[in-house]
């Protein structure tokens, strides 16, 4: 392994699929015998094509070609396909919208551009090409979420993986250790990305109790990688939960009663969840507020307005959680693995 | 007929040195019986970009040693971007850095690709510069691919990692009048490119393996190539459905100067993922499509890639009994003269369905991990799947051919299926025998008839009758 190239080690298929997954769901392998273009399989992406007055194609990632034909009147269009295909998700991309998108990245890229970089100048390309009418998506939030300045990416960025630092995440499902990645940030960028094998050589046998694991899997991390800037230890089911809640709150929950453990807890992630913790409080409250009158009625009222403009966003500078909930809470459900595996 | 390859792959460069006999040894005991060893430019570069040949003399030397002990053929794999998962596309900074290299879109930008989550700038192949350059390093890999251990040498860019199908594809241009003209152009390149890289490998060309990137039945270049050269390319996910990965393999059955699929175990870790149980699945249907050329992509990966056969100390994980079995049952399966009828796709039909393809700069090689044909997304389709899906419904052996070669077989053979067109057929003739393939496509349980003999096959299964002698 030399220069700059990032070292992926001890990752099996079935582990990595799973944590894939959780996150997106639209990635969950299928065996090919379950691709079929029947429309038998919920979820699914629509492409379309137009030339901005008719539309040439569609595609849908599970059906195939999907008949699709007329003018071509925006939005409306691409709603009204969605809709006849059952899908939430959809692009509608104008002939010559990625010869466009390639031009500018064209003119924009460097050798020299790191990953925050890159991601964002691809981003911002697609925004372009969004606010000129040449690619539309659904569903529409996505159109919404603001993108950060690099700065503020590269700061956060900095905030949950200090140079030098490792960082864990333990999935596990009952006493298993099913999941999970640790990975490495030195001289700017993640030197090393380590699979759930890995951490099952480092750790060796484990009690089968993630709130007891927690502290050898912490333990053996540290010994193999160096200082450890944060770690996530929960059944797989939780943080399945928890990604696609829009409750406030339930992330501070979960850790206060110990069904996500984090260890050790970042200081950006203690205000962020004391902060969502206060703020589901404040709701509480808000809405006893509303049926009282007088000083502590309105004190509450204000306190709960205030909780209301602070959470991940105020401490990181933006939301990735809020943004990945979007998309999750419009996903299918993730599919069950076969059986015989 | 040649003897088949059975190849897994060693990405020794990842590996301990000391742990490779063991890792040969270990693919060797599953039945592999060749070793794919794929050279990275990158790897043996000098500042400038030349070869370091005597690290390269001494590592091919040492892994030829290993392979012959181990009892096995070995298969080289010179690129310039042999695999799917390089850094950098696998070439050296020095070429990468250079403005005379690069290849560039229609208004003089520079393109780039994927490089993990970074950009890399693509190398052109109208670059005098870049074809020296990868000229040189093939002839410096392939100094010892006269050895009587070496089977296969295998040139070009492997499994898609560049955006597009090919660095100069037509389809980055976008739709105009010209596009008809500038397709012809850009394959001739592609061709050229690879023909000038076979020559460099200094070995007879029956041992030469051209790879196209991409769909071959979408590529020009591989119509052009496949009277000449064995073509390889790289078998599809499993999201691409159980007809798309037969009818990829099976078009490798019809190839006059013969094929090399790429399989996979897995995948680069920045990939869609996929489990053991979808690669199994992917293998056995492209297997009983008529494959005999193939390497395992990767039977062991060192570090870089998820789920290899054998983990990163060269140890054999769970799913290894698995491809084991499969390549036990592979070796059961008939072999001989392959029936078909012909669904031919000339050059000159290829390259207009390109230049009319809708999605403008949408790679098709993408495209085709869904399953998508050249004739879902160009304006002109060149008719190929209307007469393909008539062939199936009737439950006749079908099967694409590149180019004009290979007229169509006339053949009254058909199978009876019920539901009509739920299983896809393959018939072998040999040795006095008739033997039927057949595949369920469907999600559901299909009957089928062949003379005198009835069998039902569940969704995605694979089976094989035959005529005289009964079930297998």
């Amino acid at each position: 392994m030399r220069d700059d190239e990032t070292l992926f080690r001890g990752m099996d298929a079935r582990s990595w699929a799973r944590l894939v997954s959780l996150v997106a769901p639209g990635l969950a392998p299928l065996p090919p015998s379950r691709q079929v273009r029947d429309g038998s399989l919920a979820g699914g992406m629509l492409l379309v094509a137009h030339d901005g007055v008719r539309v040439l194609k569609a595609l849908h990632t599970l059906r195939g070609v999907v008949p699709a034909d007329g003018p071509w009147e925006g939005r409306a269009t691409l709603t009204a396909l969605a809709a006849q295909n059952d899908t939430r998700f959809a692009f509608a991309v104008k002939h010559d919208a990625t010869e466009r998108f390639m031009e500018r990245v064209g003119g924009r890229c460097t050798m020299d551009d790191d990953a925050v970089t890159t991601a964002l100048m691809m981003l911002n390309a697609l925004r372009e090409l969004m606010d000129e009418g040449s690619l539309d998506v659904l569903p529409t939030g996505l159109r919404s979420v603001p993108l950060p300045p690099v700065e503020v990416v590269r700061g956060a960025w900095d905030r949950i993986l200090p140079d030098g630092h490792a960082a864990v995440l333990a999935l596990f499902d009952g006493p298993a250790l099913v999941s999970g990645v640790a990975l490495r940030r030195r001289d700017g960028r993640v030197d090393a990305v380590h699979g759930v094998e890995s951490l099952r050589a480092w750790c060796g046998p484990l009690g089968g109790d993630y709130r007891r694991d927690h502290r050898v899997i912490r333990a053996a991390v540290e010994q193999h990688l160096g200082p450890l800037a944060a770690g996530v230890f929960a059944p797989e089911e939780t943080v399945h939960r928890l990604l696609r809640a829009e409750v406030p709150g339930v992330w501070a929950k979960a850790v206060a009663v110990r069904d996500v453990i984090v260890e050790p807890m970042p200081a950006w992630a203690a205000m962020a969840t004391g902060v969502s913790a206060f703020r589901a409080a404040a709701d509480e409250s808000r809405r006893w507020a509303l049926s009282a009158d007088g000083w502590i009625a309105r004190a509450t009222r204000a306190v709960s307005e205030l909780a209301s403009s602070v959470d991940l966003e105020s401490v990181l500078g933006f939301d990735p959680l809020g943004a990945l909930g979007l998309v999750l809470r419009e996903s299918r459900p993730r599919p069950a693995p076969p059986a015989d595996e | 007929m040649h003897p088949p390859i059975r190849a897994a792959s060693l990405r020794f460069t990842h590996l301990d040195r000391a742990r490779w006999p063991a890792a040969v040894r270990a693919l060797v005991a599953l039945g592999f019986d060749a070793i794919d060893l794929p050279l990275v430019w990158r790897d043996y570069a000098h500042d400038d970009g030349s070869p370091d040949t005597a690290r390269l003399d001494h590592d091919v030397r040492a892994l030829l040693a290993v392979v012959r002990d181990a009892g096995a053929r070995a298969v080289l794999r010179v690129g310039p971007s042999p695999v799917p998962d390089l850094h950098r596309l696998g070439l050296p900074d020095a070429i990468l850095n250079d403005a005379a290299a690069r290849s560039h879109t229609r208004r003089r930008n520079p393109r780039w690709t994927t490089d993990g989550l970074r950009m890399v700038p693509v190398p052109s192949m109208r670059s005098e510069r870049y074809v020296e350059a990868a000229s040189a390093w093939v002839r410096a890999a392939c100094a010892h691919a006269g050895d009587d251990g070496v089977a296969r040498v295998i040139v070009g860019c492997g499994d898609p990692t560049v955006l597009r199908d090919a660095p100069q594809d037509p389809d980055c241009v976008g739709l105009d009048a010209a596009t008809a003209d500038l397709a012809e152009s850009e394959a001739s390149a592609l061709a050229t490119f690879l023909e000038r890289l076979a020559t460099e490998t200094g070995v007879d060309a029956s041992r030469v393996v051209l790879t196209i990137p991409g769909d071959p039945l979408a590529n020009g270049a591989a119509a052009a190539l496949a009277p000449r050269w064995a073509l390889g390319w790289a078998a599809l996910h499993a999201r691409a459905g159980v007809r798309a990965i037969w009818r990829g393999a099976r078009l490798a059955t019809t190839l006059p100067a013969g094929h090399h699929v790429d399989l996979r175990a897995g995948h680069a870790p920045l990939e869609a993922p996929s489990r053991a149980t979808d690669a199994l699945e992917v293998a056995r249907i492209a297997l009983a499509a008529g494959v005999r050329d193939f390497t395992l992509l990767h039977g062991c990966a060192g570090a870089g890639w998820v789920g290899a056969v054998l983990d990163d100390q060269g140890i054999a994980r769970s799913p290894a009994a698995r491809w084991e079995a499969l390549l036990g049952w592979a070796h059961e399966l008939p072999d001989g003269r392959d029936v078909h009828v012909a669904v031919p796709h000339d050059r000159a039909a290829i390259l207009r369905a390109r230049s009319e393809a809708v999605l403008g700069a949408l790679p098709i090689s993408w495209l085709s991990r869904w399953g998508f044909d050249l004739d879902d997304v160009t304006a002109a389709p060149t008719g190929a799947l209307a007469a393909e899906d008539a062939a199936v419904a009737h439950g006749a052996p079908w099967a694409p051919v590149l180019g004009d070669a290979g007229a169509n077989e006339t053949t009254t053979l058909t199978a009876h299926i019920d539901p009509p067109g739920a299983a896809l057929v393959r018939v072998v003739e040999g040795g006095g025998a008739r033997s039927w393939v057949l595949a369920n496509t469907g999600v559901a349980s299909v009957n089928v008839t062949v003379g005198d003999q009835g069998r039902t096959l569940d969704a995605g299964a694979v089976a094989v009758l035959h005529e005289e002698t009964g079930d297998a």
